[in-house]
């Protein structure tokens, strides 16, 4: 284990992370991360609009990592190590581009069905009172 | 479509991509299947229950967003789309501040011998539009200077509009700017301007077209942030267009009367107030040369659309931090052209498929996306 490790870092060109400009600041630029203007809340509870951000900005992150997951595999397919430097390297074809939009298309419907699902019953024209008549009418 | 790169567009890391990515597939998503939805609930839940409290239906988009406010889909949807945003901003956000150093250092370098120019003006006021939010949430809004010769604002819009229309604005984000040219050429086969003045540029996408379209004819922009205009310029250079960017505020600026023979400004006036807007077209009639004309893309006029179409537009208004949009489709623009001075017998009224959209990406820009549907909506005059 520790030795792929050290294959891997000597792979990536050390442990030094790339620096983004040949004469760094010596103090990082900070960017501001809060807009000016009032921020909506939509439910009653403002903590559910705060849950919904959360799991949203969660399902952005398994997004990322199921994609990095896929790069791995592509470049396992053309016998490359997944190291940092191959997976920066590395351009999807279009039709992996194309697999991955669809994947994520599919993987957000997923996420989001309990949304998609009440606008489907309302076009169904279903009454949640249909269902207690159905449990009388079996029952009788 | 394949995004358009120049040499200071913020590149990405395999994560950052696929944040990007995510956040497009995201927003696409509540477009086509969530927020369109919302009609339904309109139909079938809101808008009875609004006539049984009132006494009647909802005549306009204020009664439209009051209807619609209680209802749980329009709750969940509206947190969504604001969710949405504000991912974006925060994905670009941290991937264009990992590298502004970088890009500080290929801003300098491609306008080390520039063929336009850049005036900036330290000085110059900013109108309390600017100031007292951020507009579209974007945080730091347009006038931000984090560091000293800073382009992050530009940076962060540039990579993030592209993600915000999904593409549909073109490959270089330049459609409303493109549109316009094809009416124009058009309508005015012959006009070919000597010089002409885009307002409220901002990084210049829809700036450039005109180099192309009008070979030899000067081409000027203002805008008033500085961050937005540096970034402009390295971005005209690097793509090897010279367009003259100077940091003025629309209202009033300095160049001499008659200046121009075209003027043009693309979804600029929404993110201006009910006082600014009429000073820009009356300081459009005083810099625009007798034959010149001046358009000016903006969301078509409520009095177009149904209460709850507008509501549709409204939403930003309230939500997304951009406090004039609602009010501003209001405004008669013909009653504003010719307060500003134009002939009413030169009004210019026009709608306009669009030459990205519509070709590429028809499905989403219906209800779902913010009433776009493929098509500008330009008005203005000629002189």
């Amino acid at each position: 284990m520790a030795k792929a490790k050290k294959k891997a870092a000597k792979a990536k060109g050390g442990s030094k992370k790339p620096t983004a400009s040949a004469t760094p600041p010596a103090q990082p630029i900070k960017r501001i991360r809060t807009a000016k203007g009032r921020r909506p809340y939509f439910f009653d509870d403002p903590n559910i609009d705060k849950l919904l951000a959360m799991i949203m900005a969660l399902t952005g992150e398994v997004s990322v990592i199921r994609e990095r997951l896929d790069t791995h595999e592509r470049l396992a397919e053309k016998k490359q190590a997944p190291t940092s430097k191959n997976i920066e390297a590395y351009k999807p074809s279009e039709s992996v581009d194309q697999w991955r939009v669809q994947w994520r298309a599919e993987y957000i419907a997923r996420i989001l069905r309990i949304v998609t699902d009440e606008l489907e019953r309302i076009k169904m024209q279903e009454k949640d009172d249909d269902y207690d008549k159905i449990v009388d009418e079996v029952s009788k | 479509m394949q995004r358009g790169v120049h040499d200071v567009l913020p590149t990405a890391t395999h994560d950052e991509a696929s944040r990007e990515s995510f956040v497009v597939a995201l927003k696409s998503h509540v477009a086509t299947e969530v927020t369109g939805g919302n009609r339904l609930f309109f139909d079938t839940v809101a808008a009875p229950e609004f006539k049984r409290r009132h006494g009647y239906a909802p005549r306009n988009r204020s009664d439209v967003r009051r209807a619609m406010n209680p209802v749980p889909y329009y709750q969940m949807s509206s947190s969504l789309k604001r969710t949405t945003q504000e991912l974006m901003w925060d994905y670009v956000g941290s991937s264009v501040e990992r590298q502004l150093p970088a890009l500080l250092d290929r801003a300098k370098q491609v306008t080390a011998s520039p063929k336009g120019s850049l005036h900036l003006d330290a000085d110059l006021p900013l109108p309390r539009y600017l100031t007292a939010v951020d507009i579209h949430c974007m945080p730091g809004n347009y006038t931000t200077d984090l560091v000293d010769g800073d382009v992050f604002a530009g940076a962060l819009y540039d990579r993030s509009v592209y993600l915000f229309a999904m593409g549909g604005l073109g490959a270089y984000n330049d459609d409303v700017g493109r549109t316009l040219i094809t009416a124009l050429k058009e309508k005015f086969p012959r006009f070919h301007p000597r010089r002409i003045l885009d307002l409220g540029c901002a990084v210049g996408h829809s700036t450039l077209p005109y180099c192309d379209a009008f070979p030899g004819s000067e081409v000027h922009a203002v805008e008033l942030g500085a961050p937005m205009l540096r970034y402009a310029h390295a971005r005209a250079e690097a793509l090897g267009k010279h367009v003259h960017f100077s940091q003025q505020n629309a209202e009033r600026t300095n160049y001499p009367d008659g200046h121009f023979d075209l003027i043009v400004s693309h979804i600029l006036f929404h993110e201006t107030s009910s006082k600014a807007v009429p000073r820009i077209l009356k300081e459009c009639h005083r810099l625009l040369a007798p034959g010149g004309i001046t358009l000016h893309c903006e969301g078509p006029p409520w009095n177009r659309m149904s209460p709850y179409e507008a509501s549709i537009l409204d939403w930003d208004t309230h939500y997304n931090a951009e406090p004039y949009i609602g009010q501003v489709h209001d405004e008669d623009p013909k009653h504003l052209m010719t307060a500003a001075g134009f002939s009413p017998s030169q009004y210019l009224d026009l709608s306009v498929p669009s030459v990205t959209m519509s070709r590429y990406f028809p499905q989403l820009f219906s209800e779902g996306n913010n009433g776009i549907d493929g098509t500008w909506w330009y008005f203005g005059a000629s002189k």
